[in-house]
């Protein structure tokens, strides 16, 4: 046979086979799809069983559950929404679930919840699903940070570590010493890439928004306080006190430079243990793990994964009912103990799994896992989802990262850089409002700006 | 007068500066096969021991690589072989028959290659999802089963197969179609074969499609099974690696098996000039 008789032939083969594959789907049964991200197959069991327990308790109710790689999420949703077929409830992540509810693609829950959620969930990680007056997201489970320092390495370079320094204003100063005395560097952290300095800046209780006269919310980043805040870490990366790719890199060079034994310490969440654990065995047994370093109002910052109903979904009630199981206390529990994650459920952290290892983690030589679950749980009450509750708050956060990109890796003028960015937020600010006029909801309000009082202080 | 023989340092210069070329070129791939050879009490930052295929194990039974691959192997042959038959269908006729508007045909075909890909997937999944084709494997394929790059490549070809061959082939009595298939894809072999492997590379790589088509884990092609192996809670990297390395290993074997076919020479001298 020559080659074009052969390419036909296995065209028509292969086309039948593909051809072979479309699925049908089953019209007798309610379903209901869920997407989640990135939990197969590692938890695929965990996952199974309880949806298995929510069809159990809604006979005819079928869950069809999608679990879609976290890279790809957007795009598949954005995709499956313009074909009419986005799933019926959603997880994301905190950023990405701003920028989709802005958009209205999801469902107000406010009314479709069999309690009230303020008594269920945690308050931090709870508002991160309001906007406006609607609450558009129910809580999953969330991650804090935990500290994580190499002690050997921090030993071999003269310093105890045990004075590691719990806030970032501290570890900042900390760093420049380090720096001057060893030419070492003490610690890392995404500041041009996935940039957390608009975090920091709000664990340090800087609010980089205000308000015009008529209430219309404005971005306030050239005042004084900021500019100097944003000058002391830009001139800590300007003197290589912080690797190179703190500017060019998000948080996946964190592992990296870490388990190089390029930095000493890591400020980040307990599941990159496990990842230290996997890459660099002989670095892992040389990590300790403590309480989490925190602004200047004493509170870690908690990542939320938030649950949705979309708008589109045949059945809000049994869609919402579906997100409110998940996110139940008891499988919440039941997920925490076999990922390193936190719940948002309070009533849950009580459990014994929540004080330190457990015998298993023990005997396999898994302690420091237990620890920082328990250090991270503690860390926790006094937790707060720095996330302005803002649709757009991702796109904010773009132009910082933009910008600021350019302020670390020349000598522009921090100051200059600073105004750039206030122009761009105040234009994205600008059309948001915009947008919310056409759609009839209310102007953004500086009330979404997470402005907690210090640790231990009252309200 | 006799050039002087090169300089040894310029020649020195030039092999350092191929070899560093090299190390860019493979050294992340060589580092791919050695993590995928390496026991999780291995540095997964160095290249060294001890070593296991025991990722290999945990990433075809963990990762359902089977099935994976059966379903990569039926998109890419179904892919690619439309891809060189319908690229080849449409090229002649921009080749060799004479039509109004035939150069803005053309033009607008090539044209298609400056959008991103990226930039269509919301409206090909539209399009697929209405078809019906959405979470099969006919979804995977279908919306790449031509592309421009091909029907650029095979109208090349035919327009290098001298005229007379379809002259000779025209006063026998052959119709457009007949010479296409008799005539014109025979003297094509390596430019079909060179799009064949193209095609097939790319099917069989193809992430961004599959990812967004596909739903069920029952129709999961490689790339999308291998990277849900990387997902935020994976803590052994090296089983990916060895996903990774087990899913070249196919390509390998194709490119040694249409080399063969890949020959400029093929009608040399088949005109006598």
């Amino acid at each position: 046979m020559n080659l074009h008789r052969a390419i036909i032939a296995g065209v028509l083969i292969a086309t039948a086979l593909a051809a072979g594959s479309c699925t049908r789907s089953d019209e007798h049964q309610t379903t209901i799809e869920l997407w989640t991200l990135s939990l197969r197959p590692t938890f695929t069991e965990y996952v199974q069983g309880v949806i298995q327990a929510f069809e159990d308790e809604h006979p005819g109710v079928r869950v069809t559950w999608v679990d879609v790689p976290f890279a790809a999420v957007e795009r598949k949703l954005i995709a499956a929404a313009a074909a009419g077929r986005a799933p019926d409830v959603v997880n994301l992540s905190d950023l990405m679930f701003a920028r989709f509810a802005g958009a209205g693609a999801f469902l107000d829950l406010t009314d479709r919840l069999p309690d009230d959620p303020a008594s269920r969930y945690h308050a931090g990680a709870l508002a991160v699903g309001r906007l406006g007056d609607g609450l558009y997201a129910l809580p999953w489970y969330l991650t804090t940070q935990a500290r994580i320092f190499n002690t050997a390495l921090l030993e071999q370079n003269g310093m105890d570590p045990s004075s590691v320094a719990t806030t970032w204003p501290e570890l900042r100063d900390q760093a420049s010493a380090y720096h001057a005395r060893t030419g070492q560097i003490l610690f890392t952290q995404p500041l041009g890439q996935d940039s957390q300095l608009p975090v920091m800046m709000l664990a340090d209780g800087l609010i980089p928004f205000t308000t015009d006269a008529d209430g219309t919310l404005r971005a306030d980043l050239t005042r004084p306080e900021i500019v100097s805040w944003t000058t002391d870490w830009v001139d800590l990366y300007r003197r290589q006190a912080l690797p190179r790719q703190a500017a060019t890199n998000g948080f996946e060079h964190l592992i990296e430079v870490y388990q190089d034994e390029r930095v000493a310490v890591l400020n980040t969440g307990a599941n990159f243990l496990g990842r230290i654990r996997g890459a660099s065995p002989r670095v892992y047994e040389q990590t300790e793990v403590s309480a989490p370093i925190v602004g200047s109002l004493g509170r870690a910052h908690i990542a939320v994964m938030p649950i949705c109903v979309s708008r589109t979904t045949r059945h809000p009630d049994l869609a919402a009912e579906l997100a409110w199981f998940l996110t139940s206390p008891e499988n919440q529990l039941a997920f925490c103990r076999l990922a390193p994650i936190l719940p948002s459920t309070p009533a849950s952290l009580s459990d014994p799994f929540f004080a330190g290892p457990t015998i298993e983690e023990e005997a396999t030589g898994d302690a420091k896992i237990g620890q920082a679950r328990a250090i991270v749980a503690t860390a926790l009450s006094d937790g707060v989802a720095f996330t302005p509750a803002l649709e757009c708050w991702p796109t904010l956060r773009r132009a910082f990262n933009e910008n600021i990109k350019r302020a670390l890796l020349s000598d522009a003028s921090i100051r200059g850089v600073l105004a750039d960015i206030e122009r761009d937020w105040n234009q994205i600010l600008n059309e948001t409002d915009r947008q919310r006029s056409v759609a009839g909801s209310p102007p953004l309000s500086i009330e979404a700006i997470p402005t907690p009082p210090p640790a231990g202080a009252s309200r | 007068m006799r050039r002087s023989a090169r300089a040894p340092g310029w020649t020195a210069t030039a092999y350092a500066f191929a070899a560093i070329l090299t190390v860019l070129a493979i050294g992340p791939a060589l580092w791919l096969v050695v993590g995928a050879f390496q026991s999780p009490e291995a540095e997964l930052n160095t290249l060294s021991g001890p070593w296991t295929l025991a990722n290999f194990r945990e990433a075809w039974r963990e990762g359902g690589l089977a099935a994976a691959a059966t379903n990569s192997v039926i998109v890419t042959l179904a892919r690619a072989g439309l891809n060189v038959l319908l690229a080849a269908l449409a090229a002649y006729p921009l080749a060799r028959l004479s039509f109004r508007g035939r150069n803005t045909v053309f033009l607008l075909v090539l044209a298609t290659t400056m959008i991103p890909e990226q930039v269509i997937v919301v409206p090909m999944f539209k399009i697929a999802a209405g078809l019906g084709l959405y979470d099969s494997l006919a979804g995977a394929v279908i919306p790449f089963s031509v592309s421009a790059f091909g029907i650029f490549l095979c109208r090349q070809a035919f327009l290098a197969i001298p005229q007379d061959l379809e002259e000779a082939a025209w006063i026998d009595g052959a119709g457009s179609l007949r010479i296409w298939w008799s005539v014109m894809l025979p003297l094509a072999t390596p430019s079909l074969a060179l799009l064949a492997l193209f095609s097939v590379i790319g099917a069989w790589s193809d992430l961004l499609w599959p990812l967004v088509i596909l739903q069920s884990e029952d129709n999961f092609t490689l790339p999308v099974a291998i990277n849900r192996m990387l997902g935020v809670f994976a803590t052994n990297p090296r089983v990916a690696y060895a996903a990774s390395v087990l899913a070249v290993v196919p390509i390998i074997v194709f490119f040694l098996t249409v080399q063969r076919w890949l020959r400029p020479e093929l009608f040399g001298g088949a005109v006598k000039g």
